[in-house]
C-alpha cells in the first residue's frame, strides 16, 4: 500500500500527528528515530507560533497517508531550509523516503544569493538507510552535527546541590512571565543589544502546549529574586518519557551549576511522577557537557546538505 | 476468545491500565462507561494514599488479558465494597461481565455488622449488566452518578464573577495550606475544626500524572481567602477534560463563584485543545450547577447493591 502525499490541513492535523508520533515513538523502543511528541509541540508553539519559522503549518507540514487514512510519515521544517522526517518503521522504504526528500527539496528551501538551494536533513549516525538515500541524491554530511542525550529514570539520580544565593522552585504566575522571559533573552541573546528585545508574550505559547505543566517550569532564583537560569520539560504520560524543551542560564550566573541542579531537580520531579526516561537535544559543545554530566546515554544526530539549482 | 485473569502485578501494570482506559475511552465515543485516565490517577495518587489506604493495589485490582497480552477489562474498588467495572467493549460478553461480578463477590466485599456488602456499579442503559446483577440478587443502591459533559466546540459564555472576588491559578506551595483549608471547609462544613488534618495530602494531587497548576482554579475573596475550587484535569490523548473536585467554602456560597470557576477552566482547557469536559454529581445542588454550567446531556451510572 503505498501512502499518499498531501498537504496539513487544519487543527485536527496536529493532533492526528501528535498520535501518530506517539506510536512511532513506542515502535522504536522510545528512541527518537522520529521525534518525540513534546518536540512536535515545541515545533508547534514556540517555533511557528512565536519564532514564525513558516507562514504556515499548510504551506510546508506534509503527511503520508494509506489509502484507509493511517499516517505513514510526516516531514516538516524546524528552519526555512531544514526538512525533519518522521516515518513510521512499517511504511518505511526507499521509495517513500526518497520521495519525502525530494518533496522536502520542492517545497520549502531558501534560495542563496548564488541562486543556488541548500536543504539540510537530519539524520542518525548509524542510519545506513537514510545516508544511502542521501548519498544516491547528491547530499553530503557535512553539517552541523546534533547530539542526543537520555537517561533513564530507574537508576539512582546524581546529587548536584544548588549554588549558595539561588533557589530552585516552580516557574511562578504570570506576573513572572517578564523574568522568566528575560533570562531567556539574556542566555540565549548574550551579545545582543537590548534593544532587541521584543517582550514576553511568546511565553503564554510555550504554557500552550499540551504537554506544559509548570511544576516542571523550573527556575533558578537568585537572591535579588531574578531568574538566573530555567529548565522547562515536557512530559508525556503516554509514553512516560519527557523532554528538556528549553534551558539555559542567563550570562552573568553561568559556569556555577545551575543548569545541571535544575536538571537533576527536574528528573527528581519526573521519577515521582512516573516518567522512566528524559531527552535532551545539544547543539553545542557546552549544552553537550552539561547534558553528557547527568545522561548516560549520547548519540549523534548528523546533518547533510545538498546545494542544487531550482 | 478465552481471556485470563490475573491480579495486579506491578508498576508496569498501572501504565498498562492507563493505556487500556484511553484505549475504551476512544472506542466508547468519548462516554465515561468506563472510568477516565484522570479518575485512575486520583485514586492511586491521592484516594488510595490519602483517604482510603485500605489495601494494596495487587489485592484489590483484577485484570482479564487476552492470549497475546491485550487488556481486555479491569476490575477494581473506588472505596471499600464500591466496585467498577471497566470492560473494552470489544471484549464485553455475558460470560465475561458474569466472571467479573464473581470476583467482585469473592474478593472486593465488605463486612459490616456480620454481613457481607458490595456495590457495584453499572450504566443505566447497560441492560446486559443490569440483567446479570439482578440475576444475581443485586437491587438498585441509592446513589447515582450523573456524569455531565459539554462538547468544547463552540465559545464558552461569559459569566461575571462576584465584585470582590479574583479567579486564578493556584500559587505555589505556600499556597497549598490555603487550598487545603478551602477542601475542607468545602467539602465538610459541619465538621469541627480539629479533624483537620493537615495539607500535606495536596502533594500527592500534584503528583497525578495530568496535572497542570495553570489547571487548577479558583476564587479568591478580596483578603486572599480562598473561596471556591475546581481542578481541571485535561489528558490530551483523549482531548477530554475531567473537573474534580468542585467546591465553595460555605461563606461564598450561592455567589455563583463555582460557576465562575468552571467557564474560566472550560475557557482555558478549550484554548489548550479539549474536546470535551466531563463533571460527576451525585446530588441535586451539584447536579444543577453542573447541567447548567456543561449541558443538559449526561450518562448516569447506578450503584447496584447486594448483602448476604
Amino acid at each position: 500500500m503505498k501512502p499518499v502525499q498531501r498537504n496539513y490541513r487544519d487543527e485536527n492535523d496536529y493532533w492526528r500527528v501528535r498520535q501518530f508520533l506517539r506510536e512511532v515513538f513506542l515502535f522504536n523502543d522510545r528512541r527518537e528515530h522520529s521525534w518525540h511528541v513534546a518536540r512536535w509541540d515545541y515545533f508547534y508553539w514556540h517555533l511557528f507560533k512565536n519564532c514564525q519559522v513558516c507562514r504556515s503549518m499548510e504551506e510546508v507540514v506534509s503527511i503520508w497517508e494509506t489509502a484507509d487514512g493511517r499516517i505513514a510519515a510526516v516531514m516538516n521544517p524546524i528552519d526555512p531550509n531544514e526538512a525533519f522526517i518522521h516515518i513510521h518503521p512499517a511504511f518505511r522504504t526507499p521509495e517513500l523516503e526518497e520521495e519525502i526528500i525530494i518533496h522536502a527539496e520542492q517545497t520549502f528551501s531558501n534560495i542563496r544569493q548564488d541562486g543556488l538551494r541548500r536543504l539540510y536533513i537530519p539524520v542518525d549516525e548509524d542510519d545506513q538507510f537514510r545516508k544511502d538515500i542521501l548519498r544516491r541524491l547528491g547530499y553530503a554530511g557535512i553539517g552541523h552535527p546534533g547530539y542526543e542525550h537520555y537517561r533513564d529514570l530507574d537508576a539512582p539520580l546524581p546529587d548536584a546541590p544548588t549554588p549558595p544565593g539561588y533557589t530552585i522552585r516552580s516557574m511562578g504566575g504570570l506576573d513572572e512571565y517578564p523574568a522568566r522571559s528575560w533570562a531567556s533573552w539574556t542566555a540565549f541573546h548574550p551579545n545582543e543589544p537590548d534593544e532587541s528585545y521584543e517582550g514576553w508574550d511568546w511565553y503564554a505559547n510555550i504554557q500552550s502546549a499540551p504537554l506544559y505543566r509548570r511544576d516542571l517550569d523550573i527556575v533558578a532564583a537568585a537572591d535579588d529574586r531574578q531568574i538566573a537560569s530555567f529548565c522547562t520539560i515536557y512530559y508525556d504520560d503516554a509514553t512516560r518519557s519527557a523532554v528538556c524543551v528549553l534551558d539555559g542560564t542567563a550570562a552573568p550566573h553561568q559556569r556555577r551549576g545551575l543548569g545541571k541542579a535544575l536538571l537533576c531537580e527536574g528528573m527528581r520531579r519526573l521519577e515521582r511522577m512516573g516518567c522512566t526516561r528524559l531527552f535532551a537535544k545539544a547543539t553545542d559543545p557546552a549544552a553537550d557537557a552539561l547534558y553528557g554530566s547527568v545522561m548516560n546515554v549520547r548519540e549523534i544526530s548528523e546533518t547533510w546538505i545538498k546545494d542544487y539549482k531550482s | 476468545m478465552k481471556l485470563t485473569m490475573h491480579n495486579y502485578r506491578n508498576e508496569n501494570d498501572y501504565w498498562r491500565i492507563r493505556q487500556f482506559l484511553w484505549d475504551v475511552m476512544i472506542a466508547n465515543g468519548l462516554r465515561q462507561l468506563s472510568w477516565p485516565v484522570m479518575r485512575l490517577d486520583y485514586w492511586r495518587f491521592f484516594g488510595m494514599i490519602n483517604n482510603h489506604p485500605f489495601a494494596t493495589l495487587p489485592e484489590i485490582i483484577f485484570l482479564w488479558e487476552t492470549p497475546d497480552g491485550q487488556l481486555a477489562a479491569v476490575l477494581n474498588p473506588e472505596d471499600p465494597g464500591s466496585v467498577f467495572m471497566q470492560v473494552h467493549p470489544a471484549f464485553k460478553t455475558k460470560e465475561l461481565e458474569e466472571e467479573m461480578i464473581t470476583t467482585t463477590e469473592e474478593h472486593l466485599s465488605v463486612t459490616r455488622n456480620g454481613r457481607q456488602k458490595l456495590s457495584l456499579w453499572a450504566d443505566s442503559q447497560d441492560a446486559m449488566r443490569q440483567d446479570i446483577l439482578n440475576a444475581r440478587g443485586f437491587i438498585r443502591g441509592k446513589w447515582t452518578e450523573s456524569q455531565w459533559r459539554r462538547d468544547l466546540d463552540k465559545p464558552i459564555p461569559d459569566v461575571p464573577v462576584a465584585v470582590g472576588y479574583t479567579i486564578r491559578s493556584l500559587g505555589d506551595e505556600s499556597e497549598l495550606p490555603a487550598r487545603s483549608w478551602a477542601s475542607w471547609r468545602g467539602f465538610h462544613p459541619n465538621e469541627p475544626d480539629e479533624k483537620y488534618e493537615g495539607w500535606e495530602w495536596y502533594r500527592n494531587i500534584q503528583r497525578c500524572p495530568l496535572y497542570r497548576r495553570d489547571l487548577d482554579l479558583l476564587a479568591a475573596a478580596s483578603d486572599g481567602t480562598i473561596a471556591a475550587i475546581s481542578t481541571f484535569w485535561f489528558d490530551d490523548y483523549t482531548r477530554t477534560v475531567y473537573i474534580e473536585p468542585v467546591a465553595t467554602v460555605p461563606e461564598h456560597q450561592r455567589k455563583g463563584l463555582a460557576r465562575a470557576v468552571i467557564t474560566e477552566g472550560l475557557r482555558r482547557v478549550q484554548r489548550l485543545g479539549a474536546l470535551r469536559a466531563f463533571v460527576g454529581g451525585y446530588e441535586p445542588g451539584p447536579d444543577a450547577l453542573y447541567s447548567s454550567t456543561l449541558s443538559p446531556e449526561c450518562d448516569r451510572s447506578d450503584s447496584w447493591v447486594k448483602e448476604w
